[in-house]
């Protein structure tokens, strides 16, 4: 037995985390960290379960506002796939709960495997061997692997999944701008008449793509096919794609989804990318290096119209919000610079963006 | 021979010397493979063996080369072939010798140098290549198993088992499900397992050669080295040997800690005993809708007690009922998968065991008595946690500021200070406490009557990473593998206090009184077990206790990528590795839990040997939750099973991968791997050549008997002749049911018949002998019921299709005795006319109206539920329902479960006694009533496949 000052246990508590040397308990690993092994012994259970075990537990060391700070990283947790929370599994009085999510595996192409889920008992469910070369950055853990083993093979034999990597944090499958456009047109056509366009507030495919505020107009007396915004009963905004033809709806296809509000945006949005790729007007985005906010080795990535949900995940788990600071951004996010050729892939490929010049 | 002279001379001078310093070292049995050869000279034996063969038969005196060959090609062996491989790579084996010559070498080699004897019901199975593989030691794919044992099991170790090999075989034998059903018969001679898993764990430290010979280590050693995964497996296991038995010399093999009272008092024999068996149920409340409370009782995963025979049956075959809670006891195996909350109806006298398991020995039994129990009364405190559960203090120490429960046995007399509260459990009375910042004195003096401490003015508390709990008050659980912290918080500065741990060596730690406030103070490494943390008072001449936490430690268990019921997704299967003719057979029970709605999407990959070639994959149909084992089974059959790629290569196939995605929240895969039987059927040629091939390996004297049951005959038995027992067995077009048997082994296959043309030839009516309405004739029928459901189909649906009709005919045969003529022709037309509804049928239950009006409505209303209720459960309905009949007020659960069973899967049902028979011939009720629930609730599922086995659905 020894006696600690409170310096000394703060230390004490990373090494057992598996964290390096420099790193403080303070930070959004450790916190990760604290709330991984809490909900391997807890779970399932209601989020404030963990909080409250983290912060009982560490607290003294997560400076002054602990629990706002942990209530934040366990979001991310849900975000980056470590944790779940839904409504239990068996019916019971209970409200929602956090389950551990199962332990899968993502094979980035700069030969990381980023790692997901929780194995109860363990840091990681590695062998130390594999666990030494185990990195975190934020809420998120990868291995730096090399490339002369066969690490996809371990790690499956380990009893981790694969994560197919076009479907990561629930990136849907896949295509073309021109296939996702004739998906939507083809629904479009099918899809009924329906009143004026009195409530109708459109994104306008001529203006400037890199100016998402101007490019919102009424509908007005308007021609074409359009990703907008109606209101309907209660106020309510819904998503929706819509013809019209000088004040009149011709076909209305409704972008929503009544469990989701937030699936209706991240729909439309992925739809206005599309339309604007086929219209040869992509939109854009930006990576740079110069922001004072960035680490020697990151780089920052500006988006200048929303993107879905989906794609705001990956950017957030992979590395963290920036500040948009007056560059006309809409969206900034500091990512890793050795992740940038593959995100730029993912840019181009499933958003269908171009480098802004 | 000249060349096996000398080989037998120099092995036998070597087999001498390692016998004589082997016995001199304990006395270790000595294995083949200990021949000390380099790679050279085992090719040179080899070749000069394979050459005296052709030559003649090999020489009675100049064995030894033999069994060295025998025994390297064993340690080749991965649970296919072992004669073809000898065979084959032996010319002129098979006409200057045989196995059992083999077989008495090595027997002399045993008897000779102290070798080893082949133990266990595989070696007895497999009598002959049983030694061959024996002597091998670890056959190469057995070792990566044996890596990854051991590096589950690292933290379980302790220095007796690397003094003792059979302790830590049995350690390793208790972990045998998680692997193949060969590693399984491999675990099942534990030294030989223990002996070469010790040497493989101490190999670097220099004390092995009493277990097995270096060169011997050395090879095994470095081919696990090649592959990355076992090699790192085994030496993370090695490297934590090597701290256990550090610790172990520098401790003398401590024992897990004991409590202050010491072993002596019955105190500490009951803390000591609660330490060591680690079963310590804890009391929690649960909240319910409508602002009441539940009792829950949640008992831990009792993995750790696998090590023990008698635990290890016990937890994997009994069930375990629980006091207080439920009727349906807790099905076998639950308590080795996680913590179970098991919900209390009743509040448990004081005097109850909380668990208990159906066949407990005396020795479990009293274990039990005196750990599994209550915690002392009359009343019990919970504290509210943030998880909304209240959890038992079993300090009953109260701090200001928390809300507590008490609940007591007697009343309590509620007040503002104990407010009555709604608690669903019989027995028992339940107040809340809710106490301010500030406690005035006038709480402080209820909370004495009610026999609630307040807190001392130190709180002892953990700190640093989450443990695995804390009641928030004197009780806390970690990890073996943490490093644990306590913060002392005084509520006043200036108290000199001092640490300490009970049993511990390690000096007590003293806290000034200026110190800072809180302190920390790192408790040493704890090892499994309960230990204290006390705090004294150190004044002059003051040594009081004035606060204390009691800790429990476990090891952290093995993570096999198993989902557990932490994860959003839980997969439980049964048994926990089945082969891959239980997944053919359907003799496996997956149980799905998730959110109802997630599709479920699966496919299927033919694998060779190891995973090395994937044969054929293919995805099936999708499904959603609540996932229907039986539907998907069903689906895999048809869809994967009967195509002709899989039918061709099935019987090479090493294993089927099932793997399974759950949406986008889990997935997991399932690896059925094939179990070989001394007695096999090779059926590849038999559409092409009308022959088949029998393979017997049971090394029992004699030729194995061969019948054939035809379809249309499927009771009378045909005797197939063979010219030799190596030669292909000719089989008549119209297929049947193959049998062979040897010794207590059989195997059968049903073949599907040749050049069936027309939809009508694709059924069968069987005829089938007389069975008598006597205890021998009925229990033929369940005879014959097992061996045409238990054989597997080849040649795709129609064998099956086939089957199925035998089926059909014995249950019929059965219901005829069991339930009537009468009833047997209701049932016939019922099953005749898809479009009758169920109620049709359960008039002809009973002639008397009386009885009608009891039966009836609640039958008809039990088989809307049937599919959805566990076997217990429908056996518990039934007996509920005729129990309303005073003849029948007497008839058991039990009772009601047999029926129901021989009335739906007689194929499992195994013979029974006379009086059994007896019961159930007097009782057409009962069986008629069962009968009536079966084939109903198998018509409300509108399954319409008739090539499922079981042929009813809801009773796989």
């Amino acid at each position: 037995m020894r006696l600690l000052t409170s310096h000394v246990t703060g230390q004490v508590v990373v090494q057992s985390l598996g964290l390096g040397p420099g790193a403080s308990l303070a930070s959004t690993e450790a916190i990760a960290a604290l709330l991984r092994r809490a909900a391997g012994f807890q779970c399932p259970c209601p989020a404030r379960a963990l909080v409250d075990a983290v912060h009982r537990s560490a607290g003294a060391w997560l400076g002054d506002d602990p629990r706002d700070e942990i209530w934040e990283v366990l979001d991310r947790l849900y975000l980056a796939g470590d944790l779940l929370e839904m409504a239990p599994r068996e019916d019971g009085s209970e409200g929602k709960l956090v389950y551990l999510a199962a332990p899968a595996f993502l094979m980035r192409k700069t030969g990381a495997a980023y790692l997901q889920g929780v194995v109860p008992d363990h840091a990681s469910g590695l062998p130390a061997e594999f666990e030494a070369l185990m990195q975190s950055r934020g809420v998120v853990r990868f291995l730096s692997l090399t490339p002369e083993t066969d690490w996809e093979s371990l790690l499956l034999d380990l009893g981790f999944a694969p994560i197919a990597r076009e479907h990561w944090l629930g990136a849907p499958t896949r295509a073309t701008a021109a296939q996702h456009c004739a998906r939507y047109l083809k629904r479009l056509q099918e899809a009924p008449a329906g009143g004026d366009t009195a409530a109708f507030i459109v994104i306008d495919p001529t203006a400037d793509p890199t100016f998402y505020h101007g490019r919102r107009v009424e509908a007005g007396q308007r021609r074409g096919r359009f990703v907008g915004r109606r209101q309907v009963r209660y106020n309510r905004q819904v998503w929706c794609f819509v013809e019209i033809d000088a004040g009149r709806v011709l076909h209305l296809c409704d972008l929503h989804d009544e469990d989701d509000p937030a699936a209706g945006a991240s729909e439309a949005w992925h739809l206005q990318m599309a339309l604007d790729a086929c219209a040869g007007t992509p939109q854009r985005f930006l990576i740079r290096a110069d922001d004072p906010d960035l680490s020697r080795d990151e780089v920052a990535l500006d988006l200048f119209s929303p993107v879905p949900r989906w794609a705001e995940r990956r950017f957030e788990a992979l590395g963290r919000r920036l500040p948009t600071k007056g560059r006309g951004a809409l969206a900034s996010f500091a990512l890793p610079a050795d992740e940038a050729p593959e995100e730029t892939e993912f840019l181009t490929d499933a958003l269908w963006l171009q480098p802004k010049a | 021979m000249h060349a096996l002279r000398d080989w037998h001379s120099r092995l036998e001078k070597h087999y001498r010397q390692l016998c004589e310093s082997r016995r001199a070292e304990g006395g270790h049995p000595l294995y083949v493979l200990e021949h000390g050869l380099a790679p050279s000279e085992r090719a040179a034996l080899s070749a000069d063996v394979q050459e005296a063969i052709h030559e003649g038969p090999p020489s009675r005196v100049f064995y030894l080369p033999w069994v060295v060959y025998a025994a390297e090609l064993g340690y080749l062996f991965a649970g296919e072939e072992y004669w073809h491989t000898y065979e084959d790579q032996t010319p002129g084996w098979v006409e200057n010798c045989d196995r059992y010559w083999l077989r008495d070498a090595f027997k002399r080699f045993a008897k000779s140098y102290n070798g080893a004897h082949p133990y266990g019901a595989w070696a007895n199975h497999f009598s002959i290549i049983c030694w061959p593989i024996t002597h091998a030691i670890l056959p190469l794919d057995l070792q990566r198993q044996l890596a990854h044992t051991l590096f589950d099991l690292r933290w379980v170790l302790r220095i007796e088992h690397l003094n003792q090999p059979d302790t830590l075989g049995r350690l390793i034998q208790s972990r045998a499900s998680a692997g193949t059903s060969r590693f399984a018969a491999f675990t099942q001679d534990a030294l030989l397992v223990g002996q070469i898993a010790a040497a493989l764990l101490l190999k670097d430290s220099s004390q092995t050669s009493h277990l097995i010979h270096e060169a011997a280590l050395e090879r095994i050693a470095e081919d696990l080295d090649r592959e990355r995964l076992a090699r790192t497996w085994l030496t993370e296991a090695r490297q934590r040997a090597t701290q256990v038995r550090l610790r172990g010399v520098v401790q003398g093999g401590k024992r897990p800690p004991m409590h202050p009272g010491g072993e002596g008092t019955d105190s500490g024999r009951v803390q000591y005993q609660r330490s060591t068996l680690g079963i310590d149920p804890r009391l929690a409340l649960r909240p319910e809708a409508g602002g009441a409370w539940s009792v829950e009782l949640h008992v831990p995963e009792l993995q750790h007690l696998l090590d023990s025979d008698e635990w290890n049956a016990l937890l994997n075959e009994a069930r375990c009922r629980v006091a207080g809670g439920p009727r349906r006891p807790l099905a076998p195996g639950r308590l080795l998968s996680g913590t179970q909350r098991v919900p209390l109806e009743r509040w448990p006298k004081s005097d109850d065991v909380l668990l208990d398991f159906e066949g407990a020995s005396p020795a479990i039994k009293a274990a039990l008595k005196t750990t599994a129990l209550l915690p002392p009364g009359p009343t019990w405190l919970f504290k509210l946690s943030a998880d909304g559960r209240a959890y038992h203090i079993r300090s009953s120490v109260a701090r200001p500021g928390a809300d507590y429960f008490l609940l007591s046995t007697t009343p309590l007399e509620y007040d503002r200070v104990l407010t009555q509260i709604d608690l669903r459990c019989v027995g028992v009375y339940a107040g809340r406490i809710s106490l301010p910042e500030t406690v005035p004195p006038s709480v402080d003096g209820v909370l004495k009557v009610l026999g609630v401490a307040r807190a001392s003015s130190i709180r002892i508390a953990p700190v640093g990473v989450p443990p695995l709990f804390w009641d928030g008050e004197g009780h806390v659980e970690w990890l073996s593998t943490d490093r644990p912290i306590v913060a002392i918080e005084r509520e006043a500065t200036g108290e000199e206090v001092e640490l300490s741990l009970t049993g511990a060596e390690a000096p007590p730690v003293r806290i000034a009184g200026d110190a800072q406030n809180p302190a920390y103070v790192e408790l040493p490494p704890l090892p499994p077990g309960t230990h204290d943390v006390l705090v004294r008072a150190t004044g002059p001449g003051i040594r009081t206790v004035i606060a204390a936490l009691e800790v429990t430690v476990r090891a952290p268990r093995p993570w096999a990528g198993a989902l557990s019921e932490q994860h959003a997704v839980q997969v439980s299967v049964q048994p926990a590795n089945p082969s891959l003719e239980e997944l053919l057979a359907g003799r496996f029970r997956m149980d799905v839990r998730g959110p109802s709605g997630l599709p479920v999407d699966s496919s299927a990959t033919l694998w060779t040997h190891r995973r090395e070639n994937a044969i054929y994959k293919k995805g099936l149909p999708s499904f959603r939750l609540p996932f229907d084992a039986a539907a998907w089974h069903r689906t895999f059959l048809r869809d994967f099973l009967d195509d002709q790629p899989v039918q061709n290569a099935l019987e090479s196939a090493w294993a089927i991968e099932v793997q399974f995605a759950f949406g986008s929240l889990a997935a997991q895969r399932l690896l059925f791997v094939r179990h070989l039987s001394p007695l096999r059927w090779s059926l590849r040629s038999w559409s092409r050549t009308r022959e088949v091939h029998l393979f017997d390996d049971t090394g029992i004297d004699g030729v194995a008997q061969v019948t054939l049951r035809s379809f249309t005959e499927p009771g009378t038995a045909v005797p197939l002749t063979r010219v030799s027992p190596a030669a292909p067995i000719a089989v008549p077009d119209s297929g049947g049911l193959l049998l062979a048997t040897h010794g207590d082994d059989r195997a059968t296959a049903v073949l599907a018949p040749r050049n069936v043309k027309g939809f009508s030839a694709l059924r069968v009516s069987p005829c089938l002998p007389h069975y008598r309405r006597a205890p021998d004739g009925l229990n033929g029928l369940l005879d014959l019921s097992a061996l045409w459901a238990e054989a597997a189909s080849v040649g795709s649906q129609l064998a099956r299709m086939r089957q199925c009709d035998v089926l059909r005919e014995v249950h019929a045969c059965l219901v005829r005795h069991l339930c009537g003529s009468r009833w047997e022709v209701a049932e016939r037309s019922f099953l005749g006319n898809l479009r009758q509804p169920p109620h049709t049928l359960v008039h002809d239950i009973s002639h008397d109206p009386g009885e009608l009006k009891h039966l009836c409505s609640p039958l008809e209303h039990a088989v809307e539920e049937f599919l959805h209720l566990s076997r217990e459960v429908r056996a518990e309905r039934l007996q509920g329902i005729l129990s309303q009949l005073k003849e029948y007020r007497d008839l058991d659960v039990a009772d009601a479960m047999l029926a129901l069973q021989i009335m739906s899967v007689p194929e499992r049902v195994g013979r029974l006694n006379d009086a059994r028979w007896k019961a159930l011939l007097e009782r057409p009720l009962l069986m008629r009533s069962a009968r009536f629930l079966v084939v109903a609730t198998h018509r409300l599922s509108r399954v319409s496949d008739i090539t499922a086995i079981p042929i009813y659905v809801g009773w796989n």
